[in-house]
């Protein structure tokens, strides 16, 4: 672009600075968007929110948002897709912890914090997951991944009692993924009075999941609430 | 679902009585079969009624809509898992514990897949389905809890309830992956139910008992 154009033209160097803001600006209404989108839905149902609705909670003009997404489908993918890649992202860094319950606690802590953080959001992916396949597949491909990582890394420090299995492990990060579903998104009020606050919720899932996937606790002296009667 | 107007003689209308009991019947088996292979949003009244050979009219005269239809067979279907769940629970401890409530949610879903199926669809997307759930298992749930502090004294009250949710929530998990979400990758192929019913056991007794500390 910069050889092209001829040394006293006054456009180029401008043009591109000009197009470069516009660039910028659009990349923030379109964040301004997801955003609004994701505190939106911890309020309302996704299939109630109209174009409308974001638009206005967004200040957007409604072309603003029609210059970045056809639908509102689209909209909502994108965030989807790009709140999984973070989420696997800090679940693929709990397994490098070298022991399996620093890898679990890691990974209870990362779940907890993306459940809690946007639970509108999250209903919304199971209610779609419900209708539309495109949505378990995003969840199922990265999950049996991680999960077969989870299984190499345990297999490794040991195994007694049941093997552990692909199916067995998949199915215990369904139940971690269940379980905070109850307590952070249905808010079963019998659930979310049993189980404490988000520090002790994240012990305990860590807790149980490492009884579930090796057969027996960790370590109590790692155990900040079992110590004081809290634990499970 | 019979009307005083029909007949004022007796027999007759306790006859008609039974055979408007069986028609609905009718109408509800066909619409858990159809459950079983196809999604509740697309099943339409005139499937139903071809699948239990009856006219729309006869259809409408048993229920107001498909929603009414669904609505019943769901309470139906969580009366009967919440029957068992209670059963299960009863004066049992350690494994015999762990074994009854497993099989319990166990036949739920294998029996009635279609039923399993739509109902935690239902949980998941509708909140009134997961609230009905909630109230109806919520005895269940507090006895299960006290019955697993019997076994672990160490637990604090509420903490023996959380634990009762837990492993409930593991159990529904396994068998939602099996039989709701129908898993293409293969990684939860269809066990025996022995064999599920083994793991889901196992699972239990694991994350039931603190064991020791290896």
């Amino acid at each position: 672009m910069t050889g092209a154009a001829p040394p006293d033209s006054p456009g180029v160097a401008e043009l591109a600075r000009k197009a470069g803001r516009r660039q910028q600006r659009g990349e923030r209404t379109r964040l301004k968007i997801k955003e609004t989108l994701i505190g939106l839905l911890n309020e309302q149902d996704y299939f109630d929110l109209t174009i409308t609705d974001i638009c206005q909670a967004a200040h957007v003009a409604t072309g603003g948002f029609y210059f970045h997404y056809a639908r509102k489908a689209d909209l909502l993918e994108e965030v989807i897709r790009e709140h999984s890649a973070d989420f696997w992202t800090t679940l693929d860094a709990a397994l490098h912890y070298q022991d399996p319950y620093s890898a679990l606690f890691h990974a209870s802590t990362a779940l907890v914090r993306a459940y809690r953080d946007a639970p509108g959001l999250v209903r919304c992916f199971n209610q779609l997951a419900m209708t539309d396949r495109l949505y378990v597949d995003i969840w199922e491909s990265a999950a049996a991944s991680w999960v077969s990582r989870l299984v190499e890394k345990l297999g490794a420090s040991e195994a007694d009692g049941m093997a552990l299995t692909n199916a067995n492990a998949y199915s215990l990060l369904s139940f971690v993924d269940l379980l905070l579903f109850k307590i952070h998104v249905e808010r079963d009020p019998g659930l979310v009075e049993s189980a404490g606050g988000v520090d002790e919720i994240t012990e305990n899932i860590a807790v149980l999941w490492h009884r579930a996937l090796i057969g027996r606790s960790p370590d109590a002296a790692r155990l900040a609430y079992a110590a004081q009667g809290r634990g499970v | 679902m019979e009307t005083t107007d029909l007949s004022a003689d007796k027999p007759e209308r306790a006859r008609q009585g039974a055979k408007g009991e069986r028609t609905k019947q009718r109408i509800k088996a066909a619409f858990a079969d159809l459950l079983a292979g196809k999604s509740f949003t697309s099943i339409t009244i005139a499937d139903i009624c071809r699948t239990s050979d009856i006219t729309v009219g006869g259809f409408y005269f048993h229920f107001a809509s498909q929603e009414d239809l669904l609505d019943e067979v769901i309470a139906e279907y969580i009366d009967v898992l919440v029957g068992d769940f209670d059963a299960a629970i009863d004066d049992r401890r350690g494994t015999a514990l762990a074994e009854a409530v497993c099989g319990a949610f166990l036949k739920a879903y294998s029996e009635q897949a279609g039923l399993a199926r739509t109902f935690q669809q239902l949980t998941r997307m509708r909140s009134d389905y997961a609230s009905r759930w909630r109230v109806a298992s919520e005895g269940g749930m507090r006895r299960l809890g006290e019955s697993l502090a019997v076994e672990r004294p160490d637990l604090a009250p509420d903490r023996a309830l959380f634990l009762a949710h837990a492993l409930v929530t593991m159990i529904m998990s396994k068998l939602d992956l099996i039989y709701v979400y129908r898993d293409r990758s293969g990684k939860t192929a269809a066990a025996s139910s022995a064999t599920l019913a083994r793991d889901l056991t196992q699972l239990w007794r694991r994350m039931a008992e603190a064991g020791s500390a290896g």
